[in-house]
């Protein structure tokens, strides 16, 4: 009877070859019986599921490998892992410092791959730019004129697409009882062929072509229309005067990319003032070109220079700077810092972790040795010590990699947090990590571990056997080099995080020239204003009601808040005077602003609103006063560069901080709100200690206003703390790093010193035999420690003078490095490697020599 | 009393080999064990069985002629060894010393 033999014969791979021939047999007379009863295919079912029946683990053979080779191999790793053991002490300090170390390269690499990673996925990246301006005195602008983009499209035909990239405003939309806003940006049609965002519903094109269609992104639709499909339906505007059809869905812009959107509408719903503020000579335009496959902006420069002559005025020496896509993230990122410091703190704990090994590994050399003399006498080969060594030291390294990329994942959340960055937790983005790491860590294992299979595998057999060492001089050159190395790096770091800490906390602390303290600010969004009239009458009330109150010092309306100012700069002429085309910055205050906020006058005065005609007069600060020319503020006026009308400057401010004590105070142009005022701020100064009545009325009484939006403000003091928080950051890692840095340092050195004590025992005992003093003797053991990071302070003291103060360099006003820092640092060593290896030498310094000098 | 090392599928088939006497083979236990009991017996259990008391010393095999039926295959004849029997007699003691000191009452159980 044929049997259908072959599932059984995949099994019998698996089987114990003595079960298998009777398994076999049994199975074939089941097969014949059941042949005997059912119909063929039946009885066939029915073997294999006997087949499968008999896969069970105890049937199975023996996996063992018998060959020589594979056991010795394996055994390498039992070896491996036995003395990692025995050597505890050892291993968990390097465990420690490789983890330390790659934890801060993983994350390194982890944020740089995210920078990379900006805008990766437009398949037009290679010919996308994004259109900026170059000025020989103000350098590169990423912004240019409203109508350039339109009008390059045109005029060169290398240039395929164009389109402006502008977010205003906010909109707010209701739909049936939900009443929303979102920021709302305007682009051209030619948006959906540039960029490249998936389309969840409807039609992308379509929709930028289409008077009164929206686009919006997923969260809205699921805000507005929960899982309903949202293209079709329509949204209105709160007062009910216009309506928009949605025409297209679109994903959520991703985290890493540079354009952010939350609802699109085509070019042709701009607002008024944008078609008339949107000239050429306004230059705030976000835009975009894509170019021909092939062509190379500069290829372009002579037909930019022609547009440039046709539209630019006159003496307007800015030019047209397309910026790839591709480089621009890396170009405006405000995480380069971030990098920055990464990279430091990678490249120093490395560094220490790396001498450590070093160390330890050379220190051990002297047990090992007596080992590797043995093995040798039984045959063993250099191979075999390469390997053996090898695997030693790759298994912590690649254990150490293992633990620092989990860590890594874990502690995600946490960094993004700190960074301000949004990196990922998806396991496509971990699984290349895993495989570097891995790789890395294994390359890096192998390699350290042919250095000490090198030097020890050469030395002469009887010498080994015998403990003996000559060359031990050289070996201790290069461990003291090291340890000198390892607190340097040290000590820079924590004398690092004392001026970083100085330098923030002058910058807090430094008078501003302006009160900020009990100022808070409402912000008056103006799209949350159904009647743009009927409001201003009621903001101007509400300010009139806080005014009044008997907590309330005084109030301002300004468009915007030191802290807050806009990229706002425009060029002016002195008209009656040689000055011409002084770059200032602008805002607008009202007459109040300067006593709320403290500010002084120190030539001619304020705006008076009690002077019901006052109009077309202006305030600069010290700094444009300088820039102007000027010594006397008598009958100065100031006209904007191209412009007819001229201002009176009524008075000259002092010289305030408006952003962070790291910039320069530039030039700046006050212009004057007018005697009844209504503007986007509102300042309100409270007196000491009445914040929460302040607050609370401002809640209770919000409503006056009639806006849709809740009342949102701000703390004026906190808006300056802010500006200071990416610094802060700096300070707070290097400042945890360069405890761990020296602590990983002086881990090191107290396992090296008790290494060297404990050779040096019987010395020790003999000594005390001798008549030395416990004292004495520990002096002459750490004695050698003392002076190497004597050495060490010394070395680093110049470093750090260079070091510190390209750091300060980058503040507009910075402190002096204080000689004391160093000082304290030196200090802190010291008694770090005073308690370490101090102590360690004193107990053994007080060891009684029958102990210490007893035969083995 | 010693410790009993047999479950009660092993006891079974120890049982139904000590039966079987030289007849005892895989199949064939299967089918003594299957007419029996009354449930059915799936091959992979029973060899595992076998091997399992084999280690531990209650049986014995050895392997027979090869017969065209089974396609050339022979048969591992076990046989249940001295250890093995002296094993079934004490769990059947075990057994019976619980057996007696049950009560009357709870025996005769009748509504």
């Amino acid at each position: 009877m044929k049997t259908p033999h072959w599932p059984f014969s995949w099994i019998r791979k698996v089987l114990n070859p003595k079960l298998a021939e009777h398994i076999e047999g049994d199975l074939n007379e089941l097969f014949e019986d059941y042949m005997a009863i059912y119909p063929k295919w039946k009885a066939q079912v029915f073997y294999y599921l006997d087949c499968v029946r008999i896969i069970r683990p105890h049937l199975f053979r023996s996996f063992k490998s018998n060959s020589t080779i594979t056991t010795m191999f394996l055994h390498n790793f039992k070896l491996g892992y036995r003395n990692l053991k025995k050597y505890k002490n050892y291993t968990t300090i390097n465990l420690l410092g490789l983890i330390l170390g790659l934890f801060a390269s993983i994350t390194l690499y982890r944020v740089v791959k995210y920078e990379a990673s900006f805008n990766s996925w437009h398949p037009n990246l290679d010919n996308l730019y994004r259109m900026a301006e170059y000025h020989p005195e103000y350098e590169v602008y990423y912004q240019t004129r409203t109508p350039a983009a339109e009008k390059i499209k045109e005029e060169i035909p290398e240039v395929l697409n164009a389109t402006r990239f502008f977010s205003p405003t906010s909109l707010w939309l209701e739909y049936n009882d939900i009443r929303l806003s979102y920021e709302l940006t305007f682009v051209d049609p030619d948006f959906a062929s540039m960029f490249s965002f998936k389309v969840l519903e409807g039609n992308l094109e379509q929709a930028l072509t289409t008077k009164n269609q929206l686009i919006i992104t997923n969260t809205l639709s699921k805000a507005f229309f929960g899982y309903e499909k949202a293209v079709g339906k329509v949204l209105r505007s709160p007062d009910g005067t216009t309506q928009y059809e949605i025409g297209a869905v679109l994903e959520d812009p991703p985290g890493n990319s540079s354009l952010q959107y939350e609802l699109i509408l085509s070019w042709q719903h701009i607002p008024e003032w944008l078609k008339e503020a949107g000239d050429w000579n306004n230059t705030f335009m976000e835009s975009y070109l894509m170019l021909q496959e092939g062509t190379s902006p500069q290829s372009l420069a002579q037909k930019f220079r022609a547009i440039e002559a046709r539209y630019f005025a006159e003496d307007d020496r800015s030019q047209f700077h397309p910026v790839p896509f591709a480089e621009y993230h890396s170009l405006i990122s405000s995480n380069k810092d971030t990098l920055k410091t990464l990279t430091i703190i990678a490249l120093v704990i490395s560094l220490i972790s790396f001498v450590n090994f070093i160390n330890l590994l050379t220190a051990q050399s002297l047990t090992r040795l007596k080992e590797v003399g043995v093995k040798k006498v039984l045959g063993s080969t250099m191979t075999h010590f390469l390997i053996q060594f090898s695997i030693e030291t790759s298994l912590v390294c690649i254990l150490s990699g293992l633990i620092a990329v989990v860590l890594s994942f874990l502690f995600t959340p946490l960094i993004n947090d700190f960074f301000q960055l949004n990196l990922s937790n998806s396991y496509s983005v971990f699984f290349d990590l895993w495989v570097l790491t891995f790789l890395s860590t294994l390359v890096v294992g192998i390699l350290a571990g042919l250095y000490p299979a090198l030097y020890l595998a050469n030395k002469n057999i009887i010498q080994s056997l015998k403990g003996d060492l000559k060359r031990a001089s050289q070996r201790q050159y290069l461990q003291k080099m090291l340890i000198i190395l390892q607190y340097s790096a040290s000590i820079v770091l924590i004398t690092g995080s004392f001026i970083i800490w100085d330098q923030i906390s002058f910058m807090k602390n430094k008078n501003l020239s302006l009160d900020k303290e009990n100022v808070v600010v409402v912000e008056l969004d103006f799209t949350s204003f159904p009647d743009m009239e009927k409001s201003a009458e009621k903001v101007k009330l509400f300010r009139q009601l806080i005014n009044n109150q008997p907590f309330v010092h005084s109030t301002a309306f300004a468009w915007n808040t030191p802290g807050h100012y806009d990229y706002n700069y425009n060029e002016f002429d002195d008209p009656n005077g040689n000055a011409q085309k002084v770059h200032l910055r602008q805002t607008t205050i009202d007459a109040s602003v300067v006593p709320t906020l403290g500010m002084e006058i120190v030539h001619g005065r304020n705006f008076n609103e009690t002077i019901k005609t006052e109009k077309d007069v202006v305030l600069i600060n010290e700094s444009a006063f300088e820039a102007m020319g000027w010594s006397s503020i008598e009958n100065k006026e100031i006209k904007p560069h191209g412009d007819g009308k001229s201002y009176r400057v009524l008075g000259v401010v002092k010289d305030f901080h408006y952003q962070s004590v790291a910039n320069e105070i530039e030039p700046m142009i006050f212009w004057y709100a007018g005697p009844d005022p209504v503007s986007r701020m509102l300042l309100v100064k409270y007196s000491q200690g009445k914040v929460e009545d302040a607050i609370d009325f401002l809640k209770e009484h919000w409503h006056m206003t009639g806006s849709l939006a809740s009342l949102d403000y701000f703390f004026l003091d906190t808006t300056y703390d802010k500006l200071y928080q990416s610094e802060e950051k700096t300070g707070l890692i290097i400042s945890s790093f360069s405890v761990v840095g020296i602590f990983l340092a002086s881990l090191g050195l107290f396992a090296l010193a008790t290494f060297t004590i404990r050779k040096r025992i019987k010395e020790i005992g003999i000594r005390k035999v001798m008549g030395a003093s416990s004292i004495q003797i520990t002096g002459l053991l750490s004695r050698n420690y003392l002076i190497l990071i004597l050495i060490a302070i010394v070395i680093s003291y110049p470093l750090l003078w260079y070091l510190g103060n390209e750091y300060l360099n980058q503040f507009a006003y910075r402190i002096e490095i204080n000689p004391v820092f160093m000082i304290v640092s030196t200090a802190v060593v010291l008694v770090i490697v005073f308690l370490s290896v101090g102590s360690k030498s004193f107990k053994a310094a007080s060891l009684n020599p029958s102990i210490s000098l007893r035969d083995e | 009393m010693k410790k009993t090392q047999l479950g009660e599928f092993e006891e079974i088939v120890l049982l139904t080999i000590a039966v079987l006497q030289e007849h005892a083979y895989g199949i064939g236990i299967k089918k003594e064990i299957e007419n029996r009991i009354g449930r059915n017996v799936s091959i992979g259990a029973l060899q595992t069985a076998f091997k399992r008391m084999e280690d531990k010393g209650f049986l014995t095999s050895k392997l027979g002629e090869p017969t065209q039926k089974r396609g050339g295959k022979r048969k591992r004849y076990y046989t249940i060894t001295t250890q093995g029997i002296q094993t079934l007699t004490d769990i059947r003691q075990i057994r019976a010393n619980l057996w007696s000191a049950i009560p009357e009452s709870v025996l005769n159980y009748k509504l």
